[in-house]
């Protein structure tokens, strides 16, 4: 969910190893990252932890974690 | 070029076509306020951005306190392939980009060119540099203003949380920073602006004459403040008239009388007459 997520916002295919700001993210991407996230998850990443952790791996990982605390 | 973390490389192509771009991002952005500049010169240059501390990618590093501490660095970085490079500053970025000029030719190194964009030369006063002027209210008032940030954006509180100190730290060292070079640069300069840019008036752009030996001149296209971020093909006419690209090779500049009509792209092309 989160890689099409990014695909979408980014418009370009993604790997577990890209980097968002490698693929082009900025501010506005970022924002629209963590509203559909939020959307789809009932979680919204804070805008921060996208910019401290860009992997895209690292951030899906920690945007799972997050899920699955808010259903505990 | 791109190990240091002041470089990122925009746009997803890597055209080796020389002399490519540095782009320097105005006050409180980010390198990939550049990425559609990049993306719209595509397989024609290379387009670097400058990464300034304390934001985007490198959100958890202090911000820096001086254009010359940051020009400092970004010359190191650059210093390599200094002579590929033509540097593009906008705004703030204009004053770095100047000071990287003048840093790399202090070092015998100097680039190809340098394109200041929507600012005047140093020490004209562009920025508001008051405590004032660098509140949290003020600051908003400042980017709403100038037009060119989504004002979904603007209204988006955690996203200025992240932004505002950035801004605050630009305008600071942008406000303080002064020319102290007793000598013209040697670098050859081209000033380019939007015509109805209520930030820095066009005329103003003239201002950037006194600073070099390589007067190149005044470039304006119909538009604001940011119209040269936006428009790529505006740019890329700028930068193919003065330094049309070889692919890898050495190249050499034209300057501004051996024009290519085709190339001509701005609506409208204003020169400054020498010595006004």
């Amino acid at each position: 969910m989160v890689r099409s997520v990014w695909r979408d916002c980014l418009d370009t295919d993604v790997t577990d190893g890209d980097d968002f700001f490698d693929l082009g993210g900025d501010s506005a991407t970022a924002l629209a990252i963590c509203a559909r996230i939020e959307a789809e998850l009932g979680v919204r990443p804070e805008l921060r932890a996208l910019f401290d952790h860009p992997g895209f791996a690292d951030f899906a990982h920690r945007v799972d974690l997050l899920a699955r605390e808010a259903t505990r | 070029m791109t190990g240091s973390p002041w470089l990122r490389r925009l746009g997803r192509t890597e055209p080796d076509a020389q002399p490519g771009v540095v782009f320097f991002p105005p006050a409180g952005a980010s390198a990939s306020a550049g990425w559609a500049l990049a993306t719209g010169l595509a397989g024609t240059r290379a387009v670097l951005g400058v990464q300034y501390p304390g934001r985007g990618p490198r959100l958890r590093e202090p911000h820096a306190r001086s254009v010359r501490a940051m020009a400092t660095a970004t010359a190191a970085a650059l210093a390599p392939d200094a002579h590929a490079v033509v540097l593009f500053g906008h705004s703030f970025g204009a004053l770095l980009a100047y000071e990287v000029a003048r840093t790399l030719e202090g070092m015998a190194l100097p680039v190809a060119g340098l394109v200041v964009c929507g600012g005047s030369a140093p020490g004209r006063g562009d920025l508001p540099t008051h405590p004032e002027d660098l509140s949290d209210t003020a600051l908003l008032a400042f980017l709403g203003s100038r037009g060119g940030t989504r004002p979904d954006l603007l209204a988006d509180d955690d996203l200025m949380r992240l932004t505002l100190p950035a801004l605050r730290a630009d305008l600071a060292a942008g406000g303080t920073y002064v020319d102290t070079h007793a000598e013209r640069t040697r670098t050859p300069v081209v000033a380019i602006g939007g015509a109805a840019d209520p930030v820095v008036p066009a005329a103003r752009l003239a201002s950037w004459e006194a600073v070099t030996d390589t007067w190149w001149g005044t470039e304006v296209v119909d538009g604001d403040h940011f119209s040269f971020l936006t428009d790529a093909a505006a740019l890329a006419a700028v930068l193919d008239r003065h330094w049309p690209t070889r692919e890898g090779g050495e190249h050499e500049p034209r300057g501004p009388s051996a024009t290519t009509p085709e190339a001509r792209r701005p609506v409208q092309t204003t020169r400054f007459p020498r010595g006004e």
